[in-house]
């Protein structure tokens, strides 16, 4: 689903992602642990761009995303993410939040449907004249000899009610949908990484990144976050996150990945990883966290 | 001295010339500022867009040169400038209200640039990367999330800026245009008799900048509630 080949990233004269070449497959859960400043954070973020690599490439489903011929956007959208800040939008209620992105987007994409099934009537109106009057002048007709029907077109309304509707089945499931017309500066921090969870899941992700989303969390409310990511796991979601949960790691990922200097240096089953790892830096590694 | 300003105030209908220069006092201020902030979105813009074209490089170095000059010089310059060099330069006679809005709306739109460029660089960089992440463009991600928290934030200091513009367009004068200034000067130099008049004058900007500072403590105060509502 992501193919990363030969990613290298450096910030000035600091090597960070030193020529990784990785592929993540779909339904996969990718755990990617490590030091800080090992570059798991830098690697996760060049996944949808949000770092731009300094050479190499990254696919999405077959595209190059770091093309500059390629839309960004169009992908970013199937790429969900989850920041160790939350990142809601301050200046919006949780719903438009939530809303945002899919109604913005959607009806840009209704209104390019619509241009389509007006486009597709003139020229079925265009070709049903023409054969009026080839009719009168007894020629033969083929094709549009029936007046054609006028198109339904979408309304911005039927946008905005369908995606309303999904933003509050989204924060009914997070248990939140009180907390619909509140801004994000009355919540708590696990609320707001959980609505930020279920935003990025209002565009339909084909991929979920996380980036730390317990780092910045108070340790009680830790587990709240880490159990909708770990229902959405169970969903099948594919996803990749860097974390510093080795428990939770250990126990929803299907793949645990060990970077340390811009490499990984390590990877496999989290059972072979945490049970029985090979590199001495892995080992030094987990003595201390574990 | 009461009597004296009487005379020249009512009985020689003084008050009519404070009046209209009241208004072209409030008419240059608003109108400079609105034009201030035209301008100041378009170099604040040109400015904060990350764009590493050749085109860009050139446009920054225009808004750059722009913001030093009109920061660099006094605006009474400016308007002599305007008034009585380019504006006879390109053969054009305008009416020296409108040449003051100009000069004072060219002027403000480079500190209003500044304000908005500090006030687009005090909203969280997460905000626009978020926006990003959600497939918005550049420009969406500043016209839904970035700006409007921008604009927020830089309510006080834009109030600020129409305060500062105020008092400023006391210099208008220097283009023979009746503002409020020129009319009480001219009460005052009718008779010889300084104290009520320019006492007066004082006061007259006194009450408008504290009626202006209690307008935009309304705005702010609003725009908080909206912030904190559950």
């Amino acid at each position: 689903m992501i193919d990363v080949v030969n990613l290298s990233k450096s910030f000035g004269d600091h090597l960070v992602l030193d020529d990784i070449t990785e592929t993540i497959h779909e339904g996969e859960k990718v755990a990617i642990i490590g030091p800080s400043g090992s570059g798991k954070s830098t690697f996760l973020r060049c996944l949808n761009l949000l770092e731009e690599p300094t050479s190499g490439k990254v696919y999405f489903e077959g595209a190059c995303i770091n093309d500059p011929e390629t839309d960004i956007n169009v992908h970013r959208q199937k790429i969900g993410i989850v920041f160790q800040h939350f990142n809601l939008f301050n200046n919006m209620t949780i719903l438009k939040n939530i809303m945002l992105a899919p109604y913005k987007l959607g009806w840009k994409n209704s209104k390019a449907e619509n241009r389509r099934r007006k486009n597709e009537y003139k020229s079925l109106l265009r070709e049903y004249k023409a054969n009026l009057k080839k009719e009168k002048n007894g020629e033969k007709v083929s094709g549009q000899t029936e007046p054609p029907v006028a198109p339904a077109y979408i309304l911005k309304e039927e946008v905005y009610k369908s995606v309303e509707r999904k933003a509050y089945s989204l924060l009914d499931r997070i248990g939140l949908r009180d907390k619909a017309s509140s801004y994000p500066s009355t919540l708590s921090g696990g609320q707001k990484q959980r609505i930020a969870i279920v935003r990025a899941l209002a565009l339909d992700p084909k991929v979920m990144l996380f980036d730390e989303p317990t780092s910045a969390l108070d340790p009680e409310i830790v587990g709240e976050v880490l159990a909708v990511i770990r229902e959405l796991a169970d969903e099948g979601m594919t996803m990749v996150i860097v974390t510093h949960e080795m428990g939770f790691a250990r126990e929803v990922a299907t793949r645990v990945m060990f970077m340390d200097g811009g490499k990984i240096i390590e990877q496999g089953p989290p059972k072979e990883i945490f049970g029985n790892p090979q590199s001495d830096r892995l080992k030094t590694f987990l003595s201390k966290v574990l | 001295m009461w009597q004296v300003f009487h005379k020249s105030f009512i009985t020689n209908k003084g008050y009519l010339d404070v009046l209209k220069g009241l208004g072209n006092t409030f008419l240059i201020a608003i109108l400079g500022l609105i034009i201030g902030i035209i301008i100041g979105v378009v170099i604040a813009a040109v400015k904060v867009y990350p764009s590493k074209s050749k085109f860009a490089a050139v446009l920054r170095g225009i808004a750059e040169l722009y913001v030093t000059i009109l920061r660099g010089t006094p605006i009474v310059v400016q308007l002599l400038l305007m008034y009585f060099v380019f504006l006879p330069a390109v053969g054009i006679a305008a009416n020296n209200v409108v040449v003051a809005i100009i000069a004072f709306g060219l002027n403000s739109g480079a500190y209003v640039s500044e304000i908005i460029r500090s006030g687009i660089n005090s909203v969280d960089s997460g905000q626009m990367e978020a926006a990003r992440s959600l497939g918005f463009g550049y420009v969406r991600s500043m016209r839904y999330v970035v700006l409007p928290q921008a604009f927020k934030n830089i309510v006080p200091t834009l109030g600020n800026e129409l305060i500062v513009l105020i008092k400023e367009t006391s210099v208008v004068s220097f283009i023979a245009v009746l503002d409020v200034t020129k009319a009480f000067r001219s009460i005052a130099s009718s008779n010889y008799e300084y104290v009520i008049p320019y006492l007066m004058l004082a006061l007259v900007y006194l009450v408008i900048v504290i009626g202006f500072t209690f307008g935009i403590r309304a705005i702010e105060r609003r725009m908080k509630k909206s912030d904190r509502r559950s």
